[in-house]
């Protein structure tokens, strides 16, 4: 019986099928590819197998058993483990806890995470595949090689009953790439089901057992894979016969060097002492493993990165030049992920295809419009017309206009990298057709690629990369793949030193502002007369401050924002203080209060999560809305005279410190042990790092936010109730202002405004840094004006400080 | 052009609604006193708009108006009209300079780096006036804030050239389309070799200019320079950028929609006061249309980029 | 969906609106500072009384924070409006001059209360106290519980507020020519802000431990000063004086913080200004005294109505009083 059985899958999206009709099983022990040209639904069918997508019809057997899988944690439960093609590992958390997401944490006591023992299982969970790694490492600082390797590790180690490959090879360099493979045969050999993605027929080949393919949402053909070859699948995907066997062109041999690279090395070491000549109307590949710097070379003579080295175009030396004016003399950059660092997904297609070559100026629209339909015809880009949004378009129609954009700049030599990543075959056949034409009439181009069969199609000459230094260099007739790929590969040694040199960075922010802290209140215990008296006033006024600077905090870790705290600081202490005079007890008082300020939070979350409107919008509109309550239910009237009961809640004195003290701390250690021990607080962290590769562990923002929202609220509810207490009274504009000062708190503190990263520790330093400035401002008989002054340089250094922090 | 149609509808339902409730609203003297305190946000929200198109924004608008206008005080009364405004002009510039310069540069966040200089264009302010305000200004002031020319209102005609400039720049420049792609994409914009520095530096210069003009309008509207003038009008500005459709998250502008913003607001405001609607109440209501449209624009350009 | 959020808004203004339209009667527009503290409520209490006294229709509104910006805008709209007198408390003395001489050309009646205007800028100005007055009293009552000579400081509302400057000067004046013993080593703001009025006030014993008094003089620094001392547990030993109201004032006086409160009476300062405003519109002048109600003969000086002295609040008198 088939492991996985889809029966009659349909998806689609604004009146267009992606997938129609699907039937496709999957057996134990069988590996299944999966092929078809960009936009044939492949990747709607993985989304919907790993439960990122629901289909609008059709059923879904697993073992036999109908399942819902609507979401990713369900489908991982029913025993299928995805390996998407793009990293989804959470950049600010460690691989340690990334692997814990997706298996769930090692618990103490029921309830608290126990990372010695998280750790340990990371590290036997990727030793298949990665044991170079070290799990305590943020996971965005690894490569993309690493990156991958890692994943697969874990998704193995998941022992998943199907494990389902995206294009799994497509970031990898050959050697990695056939470590992996085999890896995966070993594992179907076992028992395991594997359903494979691939643009690479010769993997395909080599590891399926039967292959279906998809075109246009229909699965037209599916067998075993002895009974179809290379051409007939070929054809089987895009409907025609197409030749995708290496072709040479007679080049026009022209003997004038366009450019001469010499000694060229990147700052990073990316790439080192490079010596590349180049001619007229010449093809030139330059193959590496990932990582060998062959890109990094493309971007670092784009100016793009910062390199020394000489650079002739046409006797003109660029070395010294910037991106921009190396463009203008003729040099022109294609990027290679047109995702992140191609496409803007906001403009359209003619748009994406003009940019960059119209003047900073007037835009002359009839010129760019004839430009560009003449090159969306050359190009055959499949549009409706120019004013079509990019985003409906397919990969390899995204990455013609972006060779478009190159072209149309009109330039000299063209670099570009990975020219027809995840791009299929005909679009494929499409693009080296037109680099052809454009070279045999006199365009130098200079590519990166990790595809050998590429290299050896496109080029004239070809060159190989390895650890930044070129290796290698031959007449693209006379070259031998094996040659080739030998050299590509990695001593292995040297590699495995430079994966493991990677030290643990001293949390230099938190020293400082350790330092700085320190001398304050130095400076502040020599001046004060009472130096113990004013350490715990500055604390008293603070506490306060401390609680909403923790509440903030959280939002802001979980990658959202709320500026509508101030009003509902506010807010919460007039019920309280309506309560409190209305002669309900503390206790009720108290309940009142923080029920408020939780049902204020998590209201915001709820409408940022459920509109989908930047939480800074609806914050603002939030804070207008609490403040007019605030008047509207006062009646405008100050909240005086609160009952002795309700103000023991501030001044009462348990051992000898005040009451005010004792909740902020402990306020503090819960925050502490919830951020750093609590799932729900990992949660927080993981939505904030990437909402996106958050959802593919099951973690999702409107799961998270409206609770991270609603703790937000009930820590300023807590704060709102204590600053009535401490007064003893509560005025219509409490907390005017309260939400940049908790901003500010957090932000010096050290908590990532994109989300993702802050600790409680880095927010109480923060706090008391600016309760100390004030403090010591006074005591130096500085004029109060200077305050906001001295705040805003103390957070802008900050800034600074942490930015050189991050580049070193 | 969907969504500012709907704008432009519920403007008109607006303006209906509120010539009903108030035989007043329709008089040409209140409209055009109406639009005499909007010109600030006006002229500033345009510029608002460039930023948050770049996935930028601005917190520190409200106290480097309130900076001009002390330095426009100041310099006014030391020498003469003239070399006041060019002063004021000067320090706007400046302000705009330091934050463009943080952000593009060092490459920090622009939320942060506005807050922070939020807090220190105004404590700057306050340093310099020792907190004390300047009134006295000469005529050419009064002109600006007080009166007419060809019986509209002179910072009528300003906000007027501000808009038409920046919708032109917008959506008929390199510059403009720049702006944008900046905003959808800055990793694609550097490697597309945009001058990417230099348009985020330009666009916070400008910023900065703006305000300076937006402080010299506000200057002479109340004849008098405070270190404390617009206070709490970065809220107000990006609430109308915001429900013109110019979304948070960069990439897409709407100068069309910012200026339905603004007048909506605006409307919304007057009518309501003259209809005896208490201030609080117009706050909560100017809140919730801000939540409203935000959702609203968000399901429709959601609807437009499903693939 | 916009369609539902347009018919409430209209909705939600029809049954605001609803008690308009009421033709031939005097109507005023009363502007305070801002909405939503207690002084300007106790005047929109005694201001209300007056118009239901005099059966004219009273229009009371302000900005939500003491932003002159908005008081124009406010201001213009309500000349739009048609009122027959405009009676507004400016948060700056030349900012609202050009608005409100517009509005006088528009024979619109025009007054300021609680602070004034300048630049003939109004018809008259209806004075709480006179600012000699004020800042007079405060000296001498201070100089009453501390004695001629020690260091004392200032915690005052906002330093670009021109009354409060106003009443520092006139502070200064008196210490000049009665009490040149008393040092004034500080003045520090509080912006309205009941945390930062606590705060400041803490900060400034330990700046300088040898201060024998504190001045608080605006509703919130004044209690913020209080509390500071109290929980400092310098109660009696520093003197705290200003101006307050005796609502936010009583449990200070009571447990003996605090021994005198100084204000005028703003019930009062809010009847007599509708009063004013009324009379100005019916008779077009004032003459030298003006008949105001319950307050029976009110002084005009000039073009200044006066309240008369301001009031002192104690142990003995502060329970008598709610606002």
């Amino acid at each position: 019986m088939a492991f996985l059985q889809l029966s009659g899958i349909d998806k689609s999206y604004a009146g267009t099928a992606a997938l129609s009709h699907i039937d496709l099983s999957i057996h134990a022990g069988e590996i299944l590819a999966l092929v078809g040209e960009n936009g044939a639904g492949k990747s709607t069918l993985i989304e919907i197998i790993a439960g990122m997508t629901a289909p609008d019809s059709g059923e879904l057997y697993i073992d036999g058993k109908q399942v819902d899988i609507s979401e990713p944690r369900s489908a991982r439960a029913a025993g299928v483990s995805v390996v998407h093609q793009h990293s989804h590992l959470l950049p600010d958390l460690s691989l340690a806890e990334n692997r814990a997401l997706r298996v769930d944490y090692t618990l103490r006591r029921s309830w608290m995470i126990n990372w010695p023992a998280v750790e340990d299982r990371a590290r036997s969970d990727g030793a298949s595949l990665a044991p170079f790694v070290d799990v305590k490492r943020r996971a965005g600082g690894l490569n993309a090689v690493e990156k991958q390797l890692v994943e697969l590790a874990f998704a193995l180690a998941d022992k998943p009953a199907l494990l389902v490959l995206d294009e799994p090879t497509a970031a990898l360099p050959q050697h990695e790439a056939e470590q992996l493979l085999a890896s995966v045969r070993t594992y179907a050999e076992n028992g395991g089901a594997v359903l494979f993605v691939s643009h690479r027929l010769e993997e395909v080949f080599s590891l399926a057992d039967r292959i279906a393919v998809l075109r246009d949402g229909e699965r037209v053909w599916l067998g075993h894979a002895e009974e179809t070859d290379r051409t007939t699948l070929v054809a089987t995907m895009v409907g025609r016969p197409v030749s995708t066997a290496a072709r040479q062109r007679p080049r026009v041999q022209v003997d004038e060097t366009t450019l001469n690279v010499r000694n060229f090395s990147s700052s990073d070491g990316a790439c080192s002492d490079v010596n590349i000549r180049l001619q007229k109307g010449e093809i030139y590949g330059l193959y590496g493993l990932v990582g060998a710097g062959h890109d990094a070379l493309c971007q670092a003579l784009a100016g793009l990165r910062p390199a020394s080295g000489d650079l002739f175009l046409r006797g003109h030396n660029l070395g010294k030049q910037t991106a921009i004016e190396r463009r203008i003399k003729g040099l022109v950059y294609v990027p290679g992920d047109r995702r992140t660092q191609g496409i803007f997904y906001a403009l359209s297609s003619g748009e994406n295809m003009a940019i960059g070559s119209e003047s900073v100026g007037w835009l002359r629209r009839d010129r760019e419009d004839r430009a560009v339909s003449e090159a969306i015809d050359t190009l055959h880009v499949r549009t409706l017309n120019p004013n079509q949004p990019i985003g409906q378009l397919s990969g390899g129609n995204q990455q013609k206009v972006l060779l478009g954009r190159g072209l149309l700049r009109d330039p000299d030599v063209l670099l570009i990298e990975e020219p027809t990543q995840g791009v299929d075959v005909a679009a494929k056949a499409e693009i080296h057709a037109h680099l052809r034409a454009r070279a045999n009439r006199g365009m130098t181009i200079l590519f990166a690629s990790a595809d050998l069969e590429e290299i050896l199609s496109l080029s004239d000459r070809v060159g190989t990369m390895r650890e930044g230094a070129l290796v290698g260099e031959w007449p693209a007739v006379s070259a031998q793949r094996e040659e080739i790929v030998e050299r590509a590969l990695p001593r292995l040694k040297k590699t495995e030193e430079s994966i493991s040199s990677v030290h643990r960075s001293i949390p230099w922010r938190l020293l400082t502002l350790c330092i700085i802290n320190v001398s304050l209140a130095a400076i502040s215990a020599y001046l004060a007369p009472d130096a113990l008296q004013n350490a715990l006033d500055v604390l008293l006024n603070n506490a306060v401050l401390l609680i909403g600077a923790l509440a903030v905090g959280c939002v802001i870790i979980a990658g959202s924002i709320d500026i509508s705290i101030g009003s509902l600081l506010g807010l919460s202490a007039i019920l309280a203080g309506l309560a409190d005079r209305a002669g309900l007890s503390p206790v009720y008082t108290a309940s009142i209060a923080l029920a408020a300020g939780a049902t204020g939070g998590w209201l915001n979350g709820w409408i940022a999560t459920r509109s989908r409107v930047h939480a800074i919008v609806v914050t603002l509109g939030t804070m207008a809305i609490y403040r007019g309550l605030i008047i509207e239910w006062s009646g405008g009237r100050w909240i005086l005279g609160l009952s002795d009961g309700l103000r023991a809640l501030a001044h009462s004195t348990p051992v000898g410190i005040p009451l005010l003290l004792w909740l902020a701390l402990s306020t503090w250690l819960a925050m502490w042990i919830l951020l750093r021990y609590s799932r729900f607080g990992r949660r927080m962290y993981a939505v904030g790092s990437a909402p996106r590769a958050a959802r593919y562990v099951g973690i999702t923002e409107r799961a998270v936010l409206p609770w991270a929202f609603a703790l937000c609220g009930l820590l300023i509810g807590l704060a709102g109730l204590l600053q009535a207490a401490r007064f003893g009274q509560v005025q219509t504009n409490m907390g005017t202002g309260f939400e940049l000062q908790a901003i500010a708190a957090a932000v010096i503190g050290g908590v990532h405004i994109a989300g993702g990263r802050g600790s409680a520790a880095g927010i109480a330093l923060g706090v008391l840094l600016i309760g100390q400035l004030a403090n010591a401002l006074v005591l130096l008989h500085v004029p109060a004006y200077w305050e906001d002054l001295f705040l805003g340089v103390v957070i802008l250094s900050t800034l600074v400080l942490e930015k050189r922090e991050e580049r070193r | 052009m969907k969504r500012e149609s709907g704008l432009l509808l519920t403007l008109i339902i607006l303006v209906a609604a509120m010539s009903v409730l108030s035989p007043y609203f329709l008089r040409t003297g209140n409209l055009l006193g109406l639009t005499r305190h909007l010109a600030e946000v006006g002229i500033i929200a345009c510029a608002m708009t460039c930023i948050i198109a770049t996935s930028g924004i601005d917190l520190s608008v409200g106290s480097l108006l309130g900076l001009t206008s002390i330095a426009l005080g100041y310099a006014s009364l030391a020498w003469d009209p003239a070399s006041g405004i060019a002063i004021a002009f000067a320090t706007g510039l400046l302000g705009g300079l330091f934050n463009g310069a943080l952000i593009a540069h060092f490459a920090l966040p622009p939320l942060v780096v506005t807050l922070a200089t939020m807090a220190l264009f105004r404590g700057l302010a306050m340093t310099i006036s020792q907190a004390q305000p300047v009134s006295d200004f000469a005529p050419i002031f009064d002109w600006i804030g007080q009166g007419t020319t060809a019986s509209i209102p002179t910072q009528l005609w300003i906000w007027c050239i501000v808009y038409t400039t920046s919708w032109v720049v917008l959506e008929r420049t390199g510059y403009g389309r720049y702006l944008r792609a900046i905003g959808d994409n800055s990793r694609a914009a550097r490697a597309a070799t945009l001058p990417v520095k230099r348009i985020l530096l330009s666009a916070y210069a400008a910023m900065g200019l703006l305000c300076a003009l937006a402080g010299i309008v506000y200057t002479a509207r109340v004849s008098t320079a405070r270190a404390d003038a617009g206070t709490g009008l970065e809220l107000e500005v990006i609430t109308a950028v915001v429900l013109g459709g110019t979304s948070i998250t960069g990439g897409r502008a709407s100068l069309v929609g910012t200026l339905l913003g603004v007048l909506i607001l605006g409307v919304v405001r007057n009518g309501a006061s003259l209809a005896g609607v208490p201030s609080v109440w117009q706050a909560i209501i100017a809140g919730v249309i801000l939540i409203a449209a935000a959702a609203l624009n968000h399901r429709l350009t959601d609807r437009g980029t499903a693939h | 969906m916009s369609k539902w959020i347009i018919c409430g808004a209209l909705l939600f203004l029809c049954s605001c609106a609803s008690q308009e339209e009421q033709t031939q009667k005097i109507r005023i527009g009363m502007m305070p500072k801002l909405v939503g503290i207690d002084y300007f409520n106790a005047c929109e209490k005694g201001a209300r009384a007056a118009a239901a006294e005099l059966g004219v229709e009273l229009v009371y509104d302000g900005p939500l924070n003491n932003d002159v910006g908005k008081q124009a805008e406010m201001l213009d709209t309500w000349m739009a409006m048609g009122l027959d007198a405009i009676a507004v408390a400016p948060n700056d003395p030349n900012a609202l001059s050009p608005t409100l001489r517009r509005a006088m050309q528009q024979r619109i009646k025009v007054l300021t209360w609680d602070a004034d205007s300048a630049g003939e800028s109004r018809h008259y100005f209806v004075n709480q106290a006179t600012y000699e007055d004020i800042g007079s009293e405060l000296v001498n009552i201070m100089a009453e519980q501390i004695g001629p000579e020690g260091d004392v400081a200032i915690v005052t509302g906002s330093l670009t507020a021109a009354n409060q400057n106003i009443w520092m000067e006139w502070m200064n004046k008196r210490i000049a020519s009665a009490f040149p013993g008393l040092q004034i080593v500080a003045v520090r703001p509080s912006e309205e802000d009941q945390q930062l009025a606590y705060q400041v006030s803490q900060d400034l014993l330990k700046a300088h431990p040898t201060i024998r008094g504190v001045w608080g003089i605006t509703s919130v620094a004044f209690p913020g000063a209080a509390a500071a001392i109290r929980d400092a547990g310098r109660s009696g030993e520093v003197a705290v004086v200003g101006l307050a109201t005796p609502n936010g004032m009583k449990e200070y006086v009571r447990d003996g913080t605090v021994e005198t409160v100084l204000l005028w009476n703003p019930v009062d300062l809010g009847y007599l200004t509708v009063q004013a405003a009324v009379a100005a519109v019916r008779n077009d002048t004032l003459g030298a005294s003006l008949t105001a109600g319950r307050l029976g003969e009110v002084t005009v000086l000039d073009d200044q109505v006066l309240l008369g002295a301001p009031m002192q609040f104690d142990k003995d008198n502060i329970e008598e009083f709610d606002f």
